[in-house]
């Protein structure tokens, strides 16, 4: 899935937030909006320089909750031509540089 | 990231360098995205020799190898060495600089010499000129493909790493950067408290003799903990300089920096320019796809925008490092809005 990022996938940070239930004991989630993006070219990486590169969506919906357990850490992009489409620098750490390739 | 550009920087430290490798690749790949039809053979050239060499040096990194890691190490040089020579041209010496303007002092007299007679119109003049500039270009690099060269001992060194490690083990135990560090311990804070006047002999005493205490107390700590017979006056001195070992650190994710402006599905709503009908919705989506059927949030939008909301700006990460088991780097993804982050633009990271 994803190609090279093997299931993960990159996006933009939005709202970090906590959210109580009290119905629930006073449950609490914590939970992030985020505005996903899009692998181009099936994630593959690119044969020249080896980078796989992402898009926003062109999805309507503006932005996801998600759970900020499924946040595995940050991702840094290289912006490409305009501010929708970057490079994931899978060399900015030896961890990323092993799992994306 | 760097904050110059890399001519403007005269002597680059280790960790700058280091630091700038990280982003290189993607930077250069940005950089050479459009070639136009002459430079497309030059601009792969030169991103695959960047790989390459970068992913050995990355490579070299590792702690730990299987065949496979250092058949890339002997192969990436190797392709490397196949590719460099697209480098060449910034390989210029001083020596070989001073050869270029010489040939081109020399022949620049000549041709002018020889295009005055030849060319009357000024059109005819300029396209001599540019041919003669082309020509030009290809003896300098003529020159230098002749004389330049890669031929230095640390760029022949990668070629044996593979070797090094079946024979001595990882890389990095032989860094050097240990005894610049211990340079600090060992020199520095000796220096300071001696009188200057040559220092050396107390440098070494002083660093002796803190050691020696530490191997001391080391040991003693040691005797007590396997229940030894010590003097009573060690054991009080034990007790008053030693710390009670601290519970191993609990990893997991933390959100901090709490704004105090939003309270509700409303404040949340206009923090983030963003409907409360559009965050009900989210919410509902995301209690149908990721929660189980009894803990989920009722899909009622009047009870959901009754729910407490407290927004924060920071969430920290937790990351396993590369080949540790128990060893954790702290990443702190950042989220500010439309605010300044320390007097900068925002900061929105990616994740």
């Amino acid at each position: 899935m994803y190609g090279a990022l093997r299931g993960r996938l990159p996006a933009k940070l939005l709202a970090l937030f906590k959210i109580r239930d009290y119905r629930h004991q006073e449950k609490v989630y914590r939970l992030a909006g985020v505005q996903m993006m899009s692998v181009v070219n099936s994630g593959r990486p690119s044969e020249v320089h080896g980078l796989v590169t992402v898009q926003l969506r062109e999805d309507p919906r503006e932005w996801t909750i998600v759970d900020i357990g499924t946040i595995l850490g940050l991702a840094q992009l290289i912006p490409e031509t305009t501010d929708r489409r970057w490079i994931v620098n899978s060399r900015i750490d030896l961890r990323t540089f092993n799992e994306i390739y | 990231m760097p904050g110059k550009a890399y001519r403007e920087v005269t002597q680059w430290q280790e960790k700058e360098m280091r630091n700038l490798g990280r982003c290189l690749l993607g930077v250069l790949a940005v950089a050479l995205r459009q070639p136009d039809n002459s430079q497309i053979h030059p601009f792969k050239r030169a991103l695959t020799c960047v790989r390459l060499l970068y992913d050995f040096t990355m490579m070299a990194q590792y702690r730990s190898h299987t065949a496979e890691t250092i058949q890339y190490m002997e192969d990436h040089p190797e392709r490397f060495h196949e590719m460099k020579d697209i480098f060449l041209e910034f390989k210029v010496s001083k020596r070989m600089q001073a050869k270029a303007d010489e040939l081109r002092r020399e022949l620049r007299p000549q041709r002018t010499l020889l295009n005055q007679s030849v060319a009357k119109s000024t059109r005819k003049r300029r396209r001599i000129l540019e041919q003669d500039r082309e020509e030009e270009n290809d003896q300098r690099m003529a020159l230098i493909n002749a004389e330049s060269h890669f031929n230095f001992v640390k760029m022949h060194l990668i070629s044996h790493l593979g070797d090094h490690i079946y024979q001595f083990g990882n890389i990095p135990m032989f860094s050097t950067e240990y005894g610049d560090l211990a340079h600090k311990e060992q020199i520095k804070d000796g220096y300071r408290p001696s009188h200057t006047n040559n220092p050396a002999r107390q440098i070494l005493s002083s660093y002796g003799r803190q050691h020696a205490f530490r191997i001391r107390l080391l040991n003693l700590e040691f005797l007590q903990r396997s229940r030894a017979d010590l003097a009573a006056e060690v054991v009080e001195h034990l007790g008053e300089t030693l710390t009670a070992p601290s519970a191993p650190p609990v990893y997991c994710r933390m959100l901090k920096g709490h704004r105090k402006d939003v309270r509700g599905v409303a404040d949340f709503g206009r923090a983030l320019k963003v409907s409360p009908e559009t965050i009900c919705r989210e919410f509902i989506r995301y209690s149908r796809l990721s929660l189980l059927l009894g803990r989920r949030i009722l899909e009622d939008p009047a009870i959901l925008r009754s729910l407490p909301i407290e927004l924060l700006r920071q969430l920290k990460i937790p990351v396993l490092a590369f080949q540790e088991l128990n060893v954790y780097d702290i990443q702190r993804a950042r989220c500010i809005g439309d605010g300044l982050f320390r007097n900068q633009a925002s900061r929105n990271d990616s994740v």
